[in-house]
């Protein structure tokens, strides 16, 4: 007992000691003295939404991204990054809270222009989050809580995969600008903040993995379609180093669609669940 | 052998049963279900044949009725009605019993069974027929009931038959007294009929000799009061049924030879009238079911004065003129409108009152004589008799003396009133009296006649156009918050009712008088009724508007903002209906209204807004996709399943 308490001590006193960054945080890496900002990137996100209703509880939500970055020549657009593909079962346990669990390919693509590398590598995630919305006044707010189990390679032949955790949390408000409630010919504004943690054996000190902060407009062309623009900046520790942070500016465009593919009869009553 | 055995015996068996069949082929029905004899309807179980195409009664019959739920609600007239029938005739023991009972719902358990306390009265009628006829002895009764026990007894009569003639002594009664009297084998009235008191105290005696009646005797508080009735001077007589005819000729005898006026609707003739009335109750629903022989069958003998060949065609013209005049007579005197407007106008005036006395002078004596001729007792009375009966106070003149309010005399003539003749002896007289009153009433219905109709006109004129102009006046009456919900073109469309309104009836004002004018007069209410629907129709077109907006809206939820929405459905059904259909009846209010169209246009506004309440449920989807693109308001009509207007 007294042994595993004085294991203890020494322990902490060793994280305050990698804390406070005087000591090497990666082997092969030396921690900055100070924190490193890199130079921002510019990137544009095309992304479409689909949350297609199968059963009285269930739909399919179907998500299809495509993000482009800067090359030396052209911001934003200059080529493509990746191209997304998110799917999962969602289940509507009421009006206000749902959840999903399903998988991701994400085909990356190797944007260092420099590098003799393979150009295209998959990425494979399982994924499950739960989502709680809640009306303010006539705005709604909006708390996500995702999970994600990611398994990623580098671009270098044969590389070995990678396995981490990202633990992400979302929080997000739609308020209406033009009518006193988000429905059908609505512009509303969006603003938003996510936090991405990552744990896994290959992190070691890069736990925030990046800080999104966004603002969208949005506007409801139908309860079954609507479309948004914004722009986002985003800050993260690199797993590289944990003292060098990456930063983005990007621009993002959504298409949100929800179509029903039940029967007439079964959609009746719409949308009633319990209450 | 063997073979042929067989062979005869199965021939034999063949005619044996083609006989039997024969034999079955009159054999009974039995009907047992509901059943009308005419007034009675209840449950009837009863056996008959079927000859032919007749369907005969036979064997027993039973048929009845009473109802339980009516007696505890109010009362109940029950009935019984059992004997049996002999090829179509009642022959046997028969029972009639009629019931009218209320009850107090006193009510008593006995042994498994409840008993309901009922008061009221029953009447009851048995005897035997034969071959349809009364035979034997027939008794009726009515008794009044009360906590179902018998009180008193209201009526009874006891009659012996033998084939159908009453025979032997019979007793007649009710609550005042009895009568008691007896028949020869022929039916006709013998001897003295006497009515007692309860009391055993004699009220009444007729005196018959072989069906003739000499005298009549009224006790008169111990006197007896003798009347004659028909002397035994009378040559000839005849032989008559003792009925209503037969008491009407006895009381015109008796105030002919006597000052003492008999009282008929009490005494002897009173129950003889009763009793006649109960055999007419049984006679009418044996006859309901195919005999007519039921009948008491007194008979009796009276003066006759045989009317020659042509004196009888001279009354039956008399009758006929009698009848038709007093029509004439009743539907002026009873027409309001000449008793509203004799008031103001004197030639009218005048005309109502010699109505009136052509009626007291000539049509009322004709009426008695009409009578008497329905009663079959004209010819039971001399020339003299009849004539003092039916003019006591002389026969009329042709001539009509009318006086007005102010004491002003005219004097009024029919046609060939100067040479009327209604002093002629016997019917002849009658005639020409019947002839005169009818061609005087004929005369002045065409001029008063003429009178009435333009003044039913005017009148009629004057109704129509108050209501007109009230129809007029009401149409378009919305308060401003209804019409504030109205678009341009809604309200436009009313505005163009109200103009057509006032076009129409500015071409009616100026149309002249006449049949047509009336006509046209009854087809604009009708038109301004259907322009008055056609105006609710419009101002309805917003609320409805909002309500049809809501029923094509569903709810949908977005699972992006996790909120519902409200979504449009079947938006081309709506959207036709709104941006095809609305419009284009507005256009045709707005362009083309008329009286011949207006029921058909408010007709398309509201079975267009009942079809779309039925679209909303229906499936549609192959409807939707020809709707796509149609602004074609008559393709539109045709897919909607509406008829389309015309023109």
């Amino acid at each position: 007992m007294a042994y595993n308490y004085n294991n203890l001590l020494r322990n902490l006193l060793l994280a305050i000691i990698l804390a406070s960054g005087s000591l090497h945080a990666q082997e092969g890496e030396v921690l900055p003295e100070e924190s490193e900002f890199k130079e921002p990137k510019t990137r544009v996100w095309f992304n479409t939404y689909g949350a297609i209703r199968i059963s009285k509880r269930l739909y399919w939500d179907a998500q299809t991204h495509f993000r482009f970055e800067e090359t030396e020549n052209t911001p934003f657009i200059g080529q493509i990054g990746q191209v997304y593909n998110r799917h999962a079962l969602g289940y509507l346990y009421s009006k206000n809270i749902n959840f999903s669990l399903g998988g991701v390919l994400r085909i990356n693509f190797n944007t260092d222009e420099s590098s003799d590398d393979r150009n295209v590598v998959p990425e494979w995630r399982i994924w499950h989050q739960y989502q709680f919305a809640q009306p303010v006044y006539s705005a709604m707010i909006y708390h996500r809580i995702r999970i994600e189990h990611r398994w990623t390679q580098g671009f270098e032949e044969n590389s070995e995969y990678i396995f981490r955790n990202r633990w992400r949390y979302l929080f997000r408000a739609k308020i209406p600008l033009n009518s006193h409630k988000l429905e059908t010919g609505t512009v509303y504004i969006s603003p938003e903040a996510e936090v991405i943690m990552q744990s896994g054996k290959a992190v070691v000190g890069s736990v925030m993995e990046d800080l999104r902060l966004t603002t969208t407009l949005g506007y409801i062309l139908t309860p079954r379609l609507k479309i948004a623009g914004g722009l986002m900046y985003s800050q993260g520790q690199t797993l590289e180093n944990a003292g060098i942070f990456k930063q983005n500016w990007t621009m993002r465009f959504h298409v949100y669609f929800s179509p029903d593919i039940r029967k007439v009869k079964n959609k009746l009553p719409a949308i009633h669940f319990t209450d | 052998m063997t073979k042929r055995i067989t062979h005869t015996c199965f021939w034999a068996l063949l005619l044996l049963s083609s006989i039997s069949h024969q034999c079955l082929g009159q054999k009974r029905n039995l009907y047992n279900g509901n059943y009308t004899i005419g007034a009675y309807q209840g449950k009837a179980r009863f056996t008959y044949q079927v000859v032919g195409i007749d369907t005969i009664f036979d064997g027993s019959f039973k048929m009845e009725r009473s109802n339980l739920g009516a007696l505890l609600k109010n009362n109940d007239q029950s009935f019984l009605f059992e004997g049996n029938f002999d090829d179509g005739l009642p022959q046997g023991n028969w029972i009639f019993q009629f019931g009218e009972f209320s009850t107090d719902s006193t009510t008593n358990v006995s042994g498994f069974q409840y008993s309901v306390n009922v008061n009221g009265s029953l009447q009851e009628a048995k005897g035997e027929l034969n071959q349809g006829k009364p035979e034997g002895k027939w008794s009726f009764s009515e008794k009044k009931i009360k906590d179902s026990q018998i009180l008193d007894t209201l009526f009874f009569s006891e009659i012996d038959f033998l084939d159908g003639i009453p025979q032997q002594s019979f007793t007649i009664g009710n609550a005042q007294g009895t009568l008691v009297g007896r028949f020869l084998r022929n039916g006709l009235a013998h001897d003295t009929w006497s009515l007692f008191s309860n009391e055993a105290y004699n009220i009444e005696n007729w005196f018959f000799t072989n069906g003739w009646l000499g005298k009549i005797e009224v006790n008169a508080g111990g006197i007896p009061i003798p009347i004659e009735i028909f002397s035994d001077t009378a040559t000839r007589s005849k032989i008559i049924d003792l009925d209503e005819g037969y008491s009407t000729l006895v009381s015109i005898y008796a105030d002919h030879s006597s000052n003492t006026a008999i009282d008929f609707s009490k005494g002897i003739n009173e129950l003889l009238v009763q009793n006649s009335s109960y055999y007419q109750k049984i006679d009418d629903i044996l006859s309901e079911l195919g005999s007519n022989k039921f009948l008491e069958g007194f008979k009796v003998k009276a003066p006759y004065f045989p009317l020659d060949s042509i004196s009888r065609r001279q009354l039956d013209s008399t009758v006929k003129l009698a009848v038709d005049a007093n029509a004439i007579s009743k539907g002026f005197l009873e027409n309001t409108r000449l008793n509203l407007i004799k008031r103001s106008d004197d030639q009218a005036n005048t005309f109502y009152r010699t109505i009136v006395a052509l009626d007291s002078s000539f049509l009322r004596p004709l009426g008695t004589l009409v009578k008497l001729e329905d009663l079959g007792i004209t010819e039971n009375l001399s020339e003299d008799m009849l004539s003092n009966y039916l003019f006591p106070n002389g026969k009329p003149s042709a001539q009509i003396v009318v006086v007005d309010d102010n004491g002003n005399t005219e004097t009024f003539l029919g046609p060939d009133g100067d040479s009327a003749n209604f002093g002629a002896r016997g019917v002849a007289g009658y005639l020409a009296m019947a002839e005169y009153a009818y061609q005087s009433l004929e005369q002045i219905k065409v001029t008063l006649g003429q009178k009435l109709e333009d003044d039913k006109q005017q009148q009629e004129f004057v109704l129509l156009e108050e209501q007109m102009i009230a129809q007029a006046n009401a149409l378009n009456q919305f308060p401003d918050s209804v019409r504030q919900g109205l678009s341009k073109r809604e309200l436009k469309a009313l505005n163009t009712i109200k103009f057509t309104t006032e076009v129409l009836l500015r071409d009616y004002a100026e149309m002249p008088t006449g049949n047509e004018k009336l006509n046209r007069a009854r087809m604009l209410i009708s038109c301004l009724l259907d322009f008055d629907a056609l105006s609710q129709q419009l101002v309805k077109l917003p609320e409805r508007s909002l309500e049809l907006q809501k029923k094509y809206t569903d709810a949908v939820f977005n699972p992006f903002t996790a909120t519902i929405m409200d979504e449009s459905v079947k938006k081309r059904i709506s959207s036709a209906y709104t941006n095809v259909l609305i419009p284009y009846m507005l256009e045709k209010v707005e362009n083309g209204l008329n009286c011949e169209n207006a029921r058909d246009l408010q007709l398309l506004f509201q079975n267009s807004y009942e079809r779309m309440l039925e679209l909303r449920e229906e499936d549609t989807s192959k409807m939707e996709r020809k709707l796509r693109k149609e602004r074609n308001p008559k393709v539109v009509l045709q897919l909607f399943n509406l008829k389309p207007l015309e023109g």
